[in-house]
């Protein structure tokens, strides 16, 4: 017959080894049931992201689209009426009218379609981009913007060096719209733009002092401009932050590395 | 009771055959990895019957299980190498399949004759198995490549190694002191030992099913 002693160390040894077994059988469960959890996860993140990078798109071809009507009314409302009376006067010369006023008049309406041909010409490809480079462009957008009741303060350095056309154009366009946001919900007094630049990074820095916001208001409900400075950040390969709150004014970083 | 637990036992160290089956009929399959498994299902098919043969002969097949463990555990952490190299670290396994068998046989020399249990080498290799099993479920939860686990051929004998060696580690520690115990509660004790082994042979010979593609 076993001891009580044998018997106390069987207990011992069959409850132990059971208590082991079901805690390994306890992590298997758990790995089971994370991994499927971690699954379901990355795979709604993977969704979200094709559903943004999807919104993207379709901001991409409706910002295409509202530039082309853009283009066209400005080119039938000022090119044309200019053309239009340029050619009321041809018909007047014709007709033997006063030509030395004629002249004048007309050399006025050239003057002001060649200036209006300018404009348009300038909206669809910056000014200075291209010859000057970014940080003059900047500073001349910034110049442009700058108001009796708006403060635009820029700086850069003076050995900021030319980037690539596509990075110029892209953060360039992103200032665009920056400015057109503030100008249009911020009511902001004072904007400071600085833009830098090291080896492993080129760095813009946009603030303003208006309204702000709450960033969650962004999530699945930003408008066209916002969508558009997102689809050039993707594009850019760039990293945005946005630091805001109601009342306490926007800081926009974006910082390109390599 | 003793009766069927014996018959259980006896019974139980058939099952090392299934996984042993679809190793062979699935030889083409398996990778490198999994042909280790196959290795480990052949050594264990032997050890067994050799094991049986001696017992029979009323031989002692203790000094058997001391080279057993090290042949088994070399098995196991030679399948975990061949699964990725990244998984174990270079000088690491080195040292596993070194470090472990020199330690087995200075066991075997100078602590625990080889006509006893090596409670030390078999304890020590229980802990070393239990944590590769348990990297191999963090690595797998940090990669998140595994869309179907229950499909996942190194899953199902990562989870046999994991459960066979928690649920018998305790009785491989105190394996000399069962043999000072009356035959029914002996009997018992190997009884859930062999439930185990019959689980780990299960689950490998499920996790070589699994695999149908090399």
């Amino acid at each position: 017959m076993e001891t009580a002693h044998e018997v106390e160390v069987f207990l011992f040894l069959v409850v132990g080894m059971l208590a082991l077994f079901l805690l390994a059988g306890g992590v298997v469960l758990f790995f089971f049931v994370y991994q499927k959890k971690m699954l379901s996860q990355q795979l709604r993140l993977s969704e979200m992201g094709a559903a943004h990078r999807e919104e993207l798109l379709h901001s991409n071809i409706e910002q295409v689209e509202v530039e082309r009507k853009r283009i066209a009314a400005d080119l039938h409302d000022e090119v044309g009426s200019i053309f239009s009376t340029l050619k009321l006067k041809m018909n007047q010369l014709e007709r033997g009218e006063d030509a030395e006023k004629l002249l004048a008049d007309s050399r006025d309406i050239i003057d002001a379609g060649i200036s209006s041909v300018r404009r348009i010409s300038h909206t669809i490809t910056p000014p200075g981009l291209d010859m000057f480079g970014l940080a003059d462009a900047l500073e001349a957008l910034c110049d442009k913007v700058r108001g009796p009741q708006l403060h635009v303060e820029f700086s850069c350095p003076d050995d900021f060096p030319r980037l690539d056309s596509k990075v110029e154009l892209g953060l360039y366009r992103i200032m665009q719209e920056l400015f057109n946001n503030t100008l249009r919900h911020a009511a902001a007094t004072e904007i400071t733009v600085h833009l830098r630049h090291s080896p492993e990074a080129v760095t813009l820095i946009y603030a303003d002092n208006g309204r702000g916001f709450d960033p969650a208001l962004l999530q699945g409900r930003a408008g066209l401009g916002w969508m558009n400075i997102e689809a050039r950040i993707s594009q850019l390969k760039a990293t945005l932050e946005w630091i805001t709150a109601p009342g306490e004014g926007l800081k926009t970083i974006i910082v390109i590395s390599g | 009771m003793a009766f069927w637990a014996k018959q259980f036992i006896l019974y139980s160290s058939f099952v090392v055959l299934l996984p042993l089956l679809v190793a062979v009929l699935r030889y083409r399959c398996l990778t490198p990895a999994l042909r280790m498994i196959g290795v480990y299902v052949l050594l264990g098919t032997f050890v067994q019957g050799i094991a049986a043969m001696m017992s029979a002969n009323k031989q002692n097949n203790l000094p058997l299980l001391h080279l057993y463990t090290i042949l088994e555990f070399t098995c196991f952490v030679w399948f975990y190498r061949l699964l990725e190299k990244n998984f174990i670290k270079n000088s690491i396994f080195v040292g596993l399949v070194i470090g472990f068998p020199i330690l087995a046989i200075l066991n075997a020399l100078f602590l625990q004759s080889i006509y006893e249990f090596n409670t030390y080498a078999r304890s020590l290799e229980s802990i070393l198995l239990i944590m590769l099993a348990l990297v191999w479920y963090y690595r797998a939860l940090e990669e998140l490549k595994i869309q179907r686990l229950q499909d996942d051929a190194v899953f199902w004998i990562n989870t046999a190694i994991l459960l066979y060696f928690s649920g018998s580690a305790l009785l491989f520690g105190f394996s000399n002191y069962t043999l000072s115990f009356q035959k029914p509660l002996k009997v018992y004790i190997w009884a859930f030992h062999a439930l185990f082994s019959t689980l780990l042979y299960l689950f490998i010979t499920a996790g070589l099913w699994k695999q149908r593609t090399r």
